[in-house]
């Protein structure tokens, strides 16, 4: 409801053809039908008596999911700087380690093998040039 | 008959039958894991998908989505585990039979009848899918417009009891489609001045995010390492005569209501492969054995849910509206390699649909092959850890996305909908509906606009066609039946 709001000011600048449906008419239009739909949504959890009888929220679950997501906006971010050979192993094994899996070693070579086999991949076979960094 | 006889020539070519091998290869592996479905198979391989010819590519998708199907089988019968939804019931029977030592005869089976399912709906998909684009040939703006809403009315109503939510997802996805500059007057809509956001969201890192980051993002949450897998050797896989003789109805019938259930929009090969269990435990004639080990308990669900590949193709080549989530991800595939399908792929893209058709006979022989010849292998695969598996997946998501443009902004955009996807099905709203609201929203903004300028704005023109009208009935019909249903579940 809040986002169709959103989209209803967005929107209301923009230019209104005389004839056929305007950039600002199509969007408003789907947002209204938003905001009737999350209005249902809304009372039909008020009806059913949400939140109460959802489940606590696991938030130790949602960190683990979080720190991964902010894990890879963090690689995305220095992988122009660094570069995909250095840095992909680093992620790689981290990842590896946040999902639980215990033989370290085996996650040392799996990271750095993986790495190499996407490397060589796409910039060989594939034509895409992964960012190499600065330092070469 | 000429133009089929040209797809097998292409197919037959050393490149192309080469990477439908591959194709069929990946998504059996796929599919047998645990986790792994078909859509995310297709969604790794569409950095490879844009590099090659559209015919070659699909060819080499529709094996992907073919060996998927089949490779749920696998774990469903040694693991007790479907690999994908579709084999859900294949393990009601598959897995006592692994349990009494035949896991090779019910993996033998399977593959025998997931071959006969295939080719019975790839007749039908050659069959049926012309003369259904003759139809759609007739089409004017009005009823394309309505086509769009029906295509996402049905899929979110698939969403079982979150019809609703279904919609929502449709509709936020209606509204991404409009970030970027406007195609009919030429300003920037929604795009807080932003020089990247002005080009839009492209598809490829949208599809990544929402079907395959969302994917590990939820896996990270309960992941915790296991013990390796012990899974049962697998020998003796060839079938007896007698034995192929005693499934062959219930393949036959499973195989031709998997057609149908396909065709359906929204539908999949989940609900077949149930309705096909249920048919065969009434007529077959092991039936007293159903739940501890009959045959026909395997290759009725089977034969049902490799028959919806080709029925679900049908909708999506002919109408531009995918059948399931694995097509509705092929439909995005398509529009990445400049493809366009609807009624007119039949007039300017013939070669393209001939070498679909000639591709999916060959794929079915292939899965027959690759299924025989690779199961004993089977317990292998299945014993590679997800926890190492899906942090190489985020890594090639990562890698995809980048490859669209050479740029991190793709990446960045495929992070953003993976998390948004996240939230999503953890609150309970289905991710398809949104990517499909991304595909169909510029063809249903394109056509509502040509349709309102015809007719002077007035939105009436939706009811006065036929075609509309009844696009807009089915939509309101689809609707009402999932609610209904909700309700009745609830009560």
């Amino acid at each position: 409801m809040v986002l169709s709001i959103g989209v209803w000011v967005l929107t209301a600048n923009l230019p209104t053809p005389k004839r056929g449906i305007g950039p600002g008419q199509y969007p408003r239009v789907i947002a209204s039908t938003l905001f009737i739909l999350g209005l249902v949504q809304f009372l039909s959890n008020i009806i059913k008596g949400y939140p109460k009888q959802t489940a606590a929220v696991q938030w130790k679950q949602i960190g683990r999911a979080g720190l991964l997501a902010l894990m890879a906006f963090v690689y995305v971010r220095l992988l122009k700087p660094i570069g995909f050979p250095l840095l992909t192993p680093f992620f790689l094994y981290a990842t590896i380690v946040l999902f639980g899996y215990k033989k370290r070693r085996t996650a040392a070579i799996v990271s750095i093998g993986a790495t190499a086999v996407i490397f060589l991949l796409f910039n060989v076979v594939f034509m895409v040039f992964l960012p190499v960094g600065r330092i070469f | 008959m000429t133009n089929l006889m040209a797809g097998f020539a292409l197919v037959f070519q050393p490149l192309t039958f080469l990477l439908m091998v591959f194709g069929v290869g990946v998504g059996v592996i796929i599919g047998a894991l645990p986790g792994l479905t078909a859509s995310m198979g297709i969604i790794l391989l569409l950095p490879l998908v844009y590099r090659l010819p559209a015919n070659v590519a699909l060819v080499m998708l529709c094996g992907l989505f073919c060996g998927g199907m089949y490779g749920g089988s696998i774990s469903a019968i040694l693991l007790k585990t479907p690999g994908t939804p579709s084999a859900s019931a294949t393990l009601l029977d598959g897995y006592p039979l692994c349990e009494q030592g035949k896991a090779g005869k019910a993996l033998g089976i399977s593959t025998i009848s997931s071959f006969i399912g295939g080719l019975i709906s790839t007749v039908c998909l050659i069959l049926i899918a012309p003369q259904l684009a003759k139809v759609a040939l007739k089409f004017q703006a009005a009823d394309y417009f309505s086509l769009s809403i029906f295509g996402l009315t049905i899929m979110a109503s698939s969403s079982g009891k979150k019809v609703v939510k279904g919609l929502i997802a449709g509709c936020i996805g209606l509204l991404a489609s409009c970030v970027g500059i406007d195609t009919i007057v030429g300003v920037n809509r929604l795009t807080f001045n932003n020089m990247y956001l002005a080009g839009g969201f492209t598809l490829l890192p949208v599809l990544i995010g929402v079907f395959a980051i969302s994917e590990v993002l939820a896996q990270v949450q309960n992941s915790k390492d296991k013990s390796p897998v012990s899974v049962q050797a697998v020998t003796n896989m060839l079938p007896t005569w007698l034995d192929i003789k005693a499934i062959l109805p219930s393949a036959l019938v499973g195989g031709v209501l998997g057609v149908f259930i396909g065709i359906i929009p929204g539908t999949g090969g989940a609900i077949a492969c149930f309705l096909a269990y249920n048919i065969a435990q009434k007529f077959a004639k092991d039936r007293h054995l159903f739940g501890k080990g009959a045959l026909s308990g395997v290759a009725a669900p089977e034969s049902a849910n490799n028959a919806t590949t080709g029925g679900a193709l049908i909708p999506m080549l002919c109408l531009g509206v995918p059948g399931d989530v694995v097509t509705s991800v092929m439909l995005g595939a398509l529009i990445l390699i400049g493809v366009r399908p609807g009624p007119l792929l039949f007039v300017e893209n013939v070669d393209i649909v001939y070498s679909i058709f000639a591709g999916m006979i060959i794929i079915q022989f292939l899965m027959l092959g690759f299924g025989l010849l690779s199961s004993r292998y089977a317990p292998l695969i299945l014993k590679v850890p997800y926890t190492l598996l899906m942090p190489i997946i985020m890594v090639l998501c990562v890698v995809g996305s980048f490859s669209l443009n050479n740029a991190l902004y793709d990446v960045t955009v495929a992070l953003g909908f993976g998390v948004l996807g996240f939230f999503l099905k953890r609150w309970g709203y289905p991710g398809a509906p949104l990517v499909l609201g991304i595909i169909l929203g510029p063809m249903a903004e394109e056509n509502l606009n040509r349709a309102l300028l015809v007719s002077n704005n007035s939105w009436s023109v939706l009811v006065q066609r036929p075609i509309s009208l009844t696009f807009l009935i089915l939509a309101a019909i689809s609707i009402g039946i999932s609610v209904y249903s909700a309700r009745k579940k609830e009560a």
